[in-house]
């Protein structure tokens, strides 16, 4: 678990974090999500108490980090994984952290083992490949078996394979009952990952809900309708079904615009709804589709708004829905 | 009567403490598993041993019957170059390749991880140092014993470990201004200034500051070790006079990093 409260860092005049109070709960992967620039790294670091605080307090399983009588036990770590000494290898490096602990050399094979560098574990980490690295970060951060995971960008410079790797890892130590804490700038790796986000912009607190929450409110979908009357490449409506259509969906509660191509686009009505509308009418369909529209989209309105208007930061949720027509 | 203050702690396995000992063992394996390690040793022992003893291999033979303990002097001088560059870099690496955050999330406890990188490297620096001075003297009285004036055991003691101690001393007083520049090339650079600059500034200053740079300069406390120092105060003494200096240096680079982000 983690916490923090009012916590706020200046440096000099800038303001990187700004009142940020938000809670990291066990037993699910949180996502924490912002630009780049938006304090996230600042944030985290100030949960590793490598940063202090301007004001306001942090606390991982209730005591401030460098309080913590073992830190590696409690809290794993991956910030930046080229923050080794390149000369050291993989083994070396990873013992000389195993020991900050007090833990036996055996476990430094055990994490190689689970990251697959066993291999490469006796050379220089300085040639490694930036997935190599991530892996080493990752590998230092399981060391101590800790209740409390925090990782930084964990998938940049990973393959495919590794991607995969990452999300699949962070969800079976969340499923032990782990705090998992990911930071990312990108919602779709979230929205695949993550159980929990929190969003910040500008170092402010932007949202703070699950991500199904979160894909309801801001993405919600939307149906593309194609009557049988309505296909002309020029969109023409020559016997007026489509607007007989939209009229109907319209007074059902649908949101209803004629796209470029003459097809509807339907949001708020759930297809069946929709069939049985047109069915009514008799109202030949050719085609009726679900949509989703993209959270990327989403969360860039999202955290672009609270760059601009700084005062509605508060009122997340009540956003317009985007992609569908209002 | 007696009344329970404190309720069983819940039943949470046991986590031994991080203590200064983890740090030790840690900061051990660190200064021995990179490369510039060995090579600014090697480079010690090359400077002390190997300029010492050609500068007595030169003598023999041609010896004027003075005393051939400073022989070993021009090593030690350049041979202090490695050791204030290691001093630099076991704090300065950890900064310059980001280590330091890796290092400092998995042992927060930044006084007790300087104590350990401070400890491992003055008793590594002391125990190699002085097996070189005492490696050069040996070879020395090897070479030029009844040649010259044989050292005594007083000043065979002054060089031998007053000259690992200084070198020691040095490479600690290095370490710290590492840690408070937290950059390799400046500390290093700091460091070079402070070993040769007083002594070149002495000789363009005017006589009662120059008494005072020439005696407490680097270059004249490493002549003292060997018997051919300025002023009054002996080699021991300016051995403690660097050892305060140190302290001192060292004090604020605890200061610096306890309160510091990083």
């Amino acid at each position: 678990m983690i916490e923090a409260h009012g916590l706020t860092k200046k440096y000099g005049e800038k303001t990187a974090v700004d009142d940020l109070s938000f809670t990291v709960r066990p037993g699910q992967v949180t996502g924490f999500l912002g630009p780049n620039g938006s304090g996230k790294s600042t944030t985290m670091r100030l949960v590793l108490g490598l940063d202090s605080p301007t004001s306001g307090t942090v606390t991982v399983d209730g005591l401030p980090f460098r309080r913590l009588p073992n830190a590696p036990r409690t809290v794993g770590a991956l910030l930046d994984a080229k923050a080794v000494h390149g000369g050291r290898s993989a083994y070396s490096h990873l013992l000389c952290l195993a020991q900050l602990a007090g833990l036996p050399r055996r476990r430094v094979d055990e994490v190689l083992a689970l990251v697959g560098l066993s291999e490469v574990a006796h050379r220089r980490s300085g040639g490694f490949s930036l997935g190599m690295g991530q892996r080493l970060g990752i590998a230092a951060a399981l060391l101590g078996d800790p209740k409390v995971l925090m990782f930084d960008e964990p998938v940049n410079g990973l393959d495919p394979e590794g991607i995969h790797w990452v999300r699949q890892l962070m969800r079976d130590l969340a499923a032990e009952g782990r705090t998992v804490f990911v930071s990312s700038h990108l919602m779709s790796e979230m929205a695949v990952t993550a159980d929990h986000l929190i969003v910040i912009g500008r170092g402010r607190l932007l949202a703070d809900l699950s991500t199904r929450a979160f894909i309801d409110r801001h993405a919600a979908g939307f149906a593309r309708v194609r009557t049988a009357d309505g296909t002309d490449p020029d969109g023409a409506d020559p016997d007026g079904r489509r607007e007989l259509l939209a009229g109907v969906l319209r007074k059902a509660g649908g949101e209803v615009t004629v796209e470029a191509d003459g097809a509807l686009r339907v949001g708020g009505l759930p297809l069946a709804r929709i069939s049985d509308l047109a069915w009514e009418e008799k109202v030949r369909l050719y085609e009726l589709s679900p949509h989703q529209a993209s959270l990327e989209e989403a969360y860039m309105q999202l955290t672009h708004g609270s760059v601009e208007y700084r005062s509605v930061r508060n009122e997340p949720a009540d956003d317009e829905p985007v992609g569908v027509a209002a | 009567m007696t009344v329970q203050l404190l309720p069983t702690a819940p039943a949470e396995p046991a986590v031994p403490r991080a203590r200064l000992g983890n740090a030790l063992a840690s900061e051990w394996t660190k200064i021995r598993s990179v490369q510039s390690t060995l090579w600014t040793l090697i480079a010690m022992f090359a400077l002390i041993l190997g300029i010492g003893l050609l500068a007595d291999s030169y003598e023999y033979g041609r010896s004027d019957g003075s005393a051939y303990l400073g022989n070993g002097l021009g090593g030690f001088i350049v041979g202090q170059i490695p050791v204030v560059a290691l001093g630099v870099l076991v704090v300065t690496s950890e900064y310059g390749t980001g280590m330091i955050r890796t290092t400092l999330t998995a042992f927060p406890r930044r006084e007790s991880l300087l104590a350990a990188k401070a400890l491992v490297f003055f008793s590594l620096a002391f125990v190699l140092g002085t097996a070189a001075t005492g490696l050069q003297v040996l070879g020395g009285m090897v070479i030029l014993s009844g040649q010259g004036i044989d050292p005594t055991g007083g000043q065979i003691l002054l060089t031998v470990l007053g000259g690992g101690l200084y070198l020691a001393l040095i490479g600690l007083f290095a370490l710290s201004v590492g840690t408070l520049l937290r950059h390799s090339a400046g500390a290093i650079s700091v460091m070079l200034g402070l070993l040769l600059l007083p002594f070149i500034l002495a000789l363009f200053l005017p006589s009662d500051w120059h008494e005072v740079l020439l005696t407490y300069s680097p270059i004249n406390m490493s002549a003292s070790l060997y018997g051919d120092g300025a002023g009054t105060i002996g080699g021991w003494g300016l051995l403690g006079v660097l050892a305060i200096g140190t302290a001192v240096v060292l004090t604020a680079a605890f200061t610096a990093l306890r309160r510091r982000d990083v």
